[in-house]
């Protein structure tokens, strides 16, 4: 009979070697899940069954739709009226421009679920404005990359859905919740550190709106706005579950786009699709191969295995939390959000939510703005890779000005991670 | 060659169109089932299994697209300068042979998955539960071939492709561009 | 290199064979604890040889999934309900009958009777071999208003599962069949989106659904055992026909056992429901339900109408 040591030893050893041998992530987890079949003689039929099952969910669907409901607002003019709602509200404190880079992320993010969609529609408005009017480029890029990774906590997101697959069906609708608040803290330390910043460094102010002004803006970004109310509204309510409520926002968002904006016309909408299409391929190839992955790290009962390992180091919960923490955060400085979410989710999910007793929103929310933060630190980073070309400035020009800001956002989580009420009390509230 | 490139091509570009209907679709379907919930007290009963089965058939287009437009990123922990060619040279290599060992395995097991499942039915909707992994040869062969033309290095039209794709050039203008060439 | 030498160990004791075995309940689930049971009975009968590993949880999949995994040999064994299996093996559908047993006793006499021993060997065909059978208990209507023959059920939106005979029999008693994702029942009973749903007594009070639909009509309609299958490919590959049979034997045994373990569990889940004052309204009579069947029944194919038959005729 084949060892189910050597087996495991197979699995991750082939992925390891494979993804530092710079195979395209997806592939080498299916790769070392053939590799793993061959050896334990399961059927190859296994693994790709596995891969279509780990694609055939109805939670799932809402990741296409959230998708292009963000594509579509983004393309047809919804970042540009953010940013000026954002100005209204925000633009007359010092450093004006940085507080409206936030704020409208924090709207953006209400939207679409991804901080590279941010960065590429919002910064690319605002980190040339922001150095028109003299802000320190570093410092535009900066702010841009770490603001826009609320977009990834505050709903929709679909890493929270991708988590709440991997997690075996978390309830989407609360863990949307449960990012909204450390979603919104994150923004508000942000805008403190940005005030001081700021002050400082002696940013401008943006002038005064007249209240018809006022009054023509906020419509224009309501319009736009009511996409996450329908999103939030919906899930919370109970009206729609995640999925129609993100095939709602969708038409919601296509009659904004073609028939209250008209910033593009309809027959753009193909071409639309095709892009969404194109920010799927990756999603949706990791979701299937982590799948198969996963099938066989369950076969070889490395969850639990892993559990023992990580107990036997020590069993005080606090010192668990700071080391898996530690632990994610390094592996995102090398790696992708989505892989790392599908990977590491049915190995710390016994220990952390079965052995800890850890709620699982929280251990949602902890896990993905822990890897957040790995989008914006270097060697690899999407959002900061993003961020710096939109900026036009290399990467270790912008690392010393990320700092503080790294910073904020690991107090946030550590905030997250051992306080409990910040992730629980809303879905307490609404979806008990 | 070149024109099996062309029909490989033509192949390709019909089955987006046909992920891009997918897609429609599936919101459509979604939408329709909502509104018919709140409005008119009914739903689709069906609905849930026709989007399961698109959205398969959605997102395996999507990764066979991300093979042909290489948007499956891999880990680049050094920078791809800082290496010597002939390292980039083999990696590239290995990525690629990756891919097609993944595509050949969805052809080939899709196909006997689709013979073992022929014989059983999705609930809603009768239709055979093999339909739900068809696309496991399809886009298996997609991947294979793209794989194994940027393995043996022949340019398979892609910035033509992509025109076409985005809507900027017809499909005949594509086909002709070539033919007449 | 090879200095040991192999023969050793397997002159003395034949090599193990592990086999693995998927459930889609947890550890806890009385399901779960049969599974354990005939895990534990066979490994006992063969001196250690054969080792059920079981993964509850859907460890390894959902159920239809495994099933196909069983179908093809990637999964040895699961215990799985009989509906997803009737996708594969069409005559077990006549077990998803409305109203097709009398109680409990009449069901227990059919599947250990010749019926049950036939309906176990018809899985053979579709690459399965067959064990045995698990309890699973009634399904029955809660209700917000009270509901005491079928007739109190007219024009009353029901919540059922998405599948073609549950929506057939609603509508057979005169209900309003609603289909909807199991976790939108509590919300949808609460507001009155539906007027009842139905279910076992566990999933009643698990649910909190007892919370919201205080009447619970104990007429019994749905009694769906589970089905214990392996795989035909894989364990004709690892194991001698003769330890097939210790197994199947293992596995009727570790009924009795599951059968407790289910009543057990019934019975704390029934106790809370009593408890919480909601009105339990037994129906002594049910050929007044089972009579709106017919043309349900007329509606299944010859092979079924027969089993319903032969089922009816067991005493
Ligand atoms: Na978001
Ligand atoms: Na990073």
């Amino acid at each position: 009979m084949p060892d189910t040591g050597i087996a495991t030893f197979l699995l991750l050893g082939t992925f390891l070697v494979l993804i530092i041998l710079r195979v395209s992530i997806s592939f080498a987890l299916a790769l070392a899940a053939i590799v793993t079949g061959i050896y334990l003689k399961v059927p190859l039929m296994s693994v790709v069954q596995q891969m279509v099952h780990g694609i055939k969910s109805f939670s799932l669907l809402a990741i296409p739709f959230f998708i292009l409901a963000g594509e579509l607002m983004g393309q047809g003019g919804i970042s540009k009226r953010l940013i000026k709602f954002s100005n209204l509200i925000v633009g007359r404190l010092p450093g004006g421009l940085a507080q409206v880079n936030i704020l409208a992320s924090m709207f953006f993010g209400g939207i679409s679920g991804s901080a590279v969609a941010d960065i590429s529609s919002i910064g690319t408005i605002l980190i040339p404005m922001m150095k028109e009017n003299k802000y320190d480029e570093d410092f535009s890029v900066a702010i841009t990359v770490t603001s826009a990774c609320q977009g990834i906590i505050i709903p929709p997101s679909h890493n929270m859905i991708i988590f709440s697959l991997a997690a075996g069906g978390v309830s989407i609708g609360r863990l949307f919740l449960g990012g909204y608040l450390p979603g919104v803290i994150l923004g508000l330390a942000l805008m403190i550190i940005t005030h001081f910043i700021s002050i400082k460094r002696g940013y401008p102010r943006e002038r005064w709106y007249s209240f018809r002004e006022a009054l023509a803006i906020t419509g224009e970004a309501f319009m736009g706005l009511m996409t996450a109310v329908i999103i939030i509204v919906g899930v919370v309510s109970g009206v729609f579950t995640a999925t129609e409520s993100s095939a709602v926002a969708v038409v919601w968002a296509f009659v904004v786009t073609f028939f209250v904006y008209r910033e593009i016309p309809l027959r753009k909408f193909p071409r639309i699709l095709y892009s969404s299409l194109k920010t799927l391929a990756m999603v949706m190839a990791l979701i299937a191969s982590a799948s198969a992955f996963g099938w066989f790290m369950a076969y070889l009962r490395i969850p639990a295995k892993a559990t023992e390992l990580l107990l036997s180091i020590t069993t005080s919960k606090v010192l668990l939390l700071l080391l898996i923490n530690v632990l994610l955060l390094l592996l995102g400085m090398i790696m992708d959000m989505a892989p790392l979410i599908l990977i590491t989710t049915p190995i710390l999910y016994p220990v952390v939510v079965d052995t800890l007793g850890m709620s699982p929103i929280q251990f949602g929310v902890m896990l993905v703005l822990n890897l957040a933060i790995g989008l914006t630190t270097p060697p690899v980073g999407s959002a900061l890779f993003v961020g710096c070309a939109v900026g036009k400035i290399p990467i270790e020009k912008v690392v010393r000005t990320m700092f503080p800001l790294w910073l904020v956002m690991v107090t946030v989580l550590l905030l997250v991670t051992f306080f409990p009420p910040l992730t629980t009390t809303l879905p307490g509230i609404f979806m008990p | 060659m070149k024109h099996v490139i062309k029909i490989l091509n033509l192949l390709y570009i019909v089955t987006l169109f046909l992920a891009k209907i997918l897609f429609a679709l599936m919101v459509l379907i979604i939408f329709t089932n909502v509104v018919l919930r709140y409005v008119f007290n009914s739903g689709l009963r069906w609905s849930e299994e026709v989007s399961l089965v698109f959205l398969v058939w959605f997102a395996f287009i999507s990764i066979a697209l991300g093979v042909k437009q290489n948007l499956h990123i891999g880990l680049h922990l050094v920078n791809e300068e800082s290496l010597p060619p002939l390292v980039n040279r083999v990696l590239h290599i290995l990525d690629y042979a990756a891919k097609g060992v993944v595509g050949v395995i969805m052809m080939v097991y899709g196909r006997i998955l689709i013979v073992f499942t022929l014989r059983s039915i999705l609930p809603a909707t009768h239709w055979p539960a093999g339909i739900l992994y068809l696309i496991l040869p399809i886009a298996g062969f997609f991947i294979t071939a793209e794989s194994l033309m940027a393995l043996l290095g022949i340019p398979t039209d892609q910035e033509a492709v992509e025109s076409v794709l985005e809507g900027r050039m017809t499909i005949r203008e594509y086909l002709q561009g070539v033919f007449h060439a | 290199a090879k200095k040991e030498k192999p023969q050793e160990t397997t002159a003395e004791a034949p090599q193990q064979v592990v086999l693995r075995l998927a459930e889609t309940h947890p550890p806890d689930y009385p399901t779960t604890k049969g599974d354990y049971k005939f895990a534990e009975l066979v490994k006992e009968r063969t001196n250690g040889r054969i080792v059920i590993e079981v993964y509850p949880s859907s460890q390894l999949g959902e159920e239809k999934a495994v099933i196909e995994q069983v179908q093809f040999g990637s999964i040895d064994l699961t215990r799985v309900s009989i509906a997803p299996v009737g996708a594969f093996v069409p005559i077990l559908n006549a077990l998803q009958l409305p109203y097709l047993y009398r109680d409990s006793d009449h069901m227990w006499k059919v599947l250990k009777g010749d019926i049950g021993k036939e309906l176990l060997k018809s899985v053979e065909d579709a690459g399965f071999i067959g064990f045995g059978w698990f309890e699973a208990g009634a399904r029955s209507f809660y209700t917000k208003k009270p509901v005491r023959t079928p007739d109190d059920l007219k024009g009353m939106k029901i919540r059922v599962m998405e599948n073609d005979l549950m929506v057939a029999m609603v509508n057979a008693l005169g209900g309003v069949a609603t289909p909807m994702p199991y976790g939108e029942v509590y919300s949808a009973l609460q507001t009155g989106v539906i007027d009842g749903a139905e279910n076992n007594w566990p999933s009643y009070y698990t649910s909190g659904h007892y919370e919201v639909a205080k009447y619970y009509t104990l007429d019994e309609h749905l009694r769906v055992p589970e089905i214990i299958i392996g795989s035909k490919i894989s364990l004709s590959q690892k194991l001698t026909p003769e330890e097939i049979e210790i197994l199947k034997q293992a596995a009727w045994h570790a009924i009795e056992y599951q059968r407790e373990q289910w009543a057990a569990y019934e019975k704390v889940a029934e106790e809370k429901v009593r408890a919480a004052g909601n009105t339990i309204i037994p129906v002594e009579d049910k050929s007044a339900w089972q009579a709106r069947m017919k043309d349900l029944y007329a509606k299944q194919s010859p092979e079924i109408q027969e089993i319903v038959r032969r089922i009816q005729e067991v005493q």
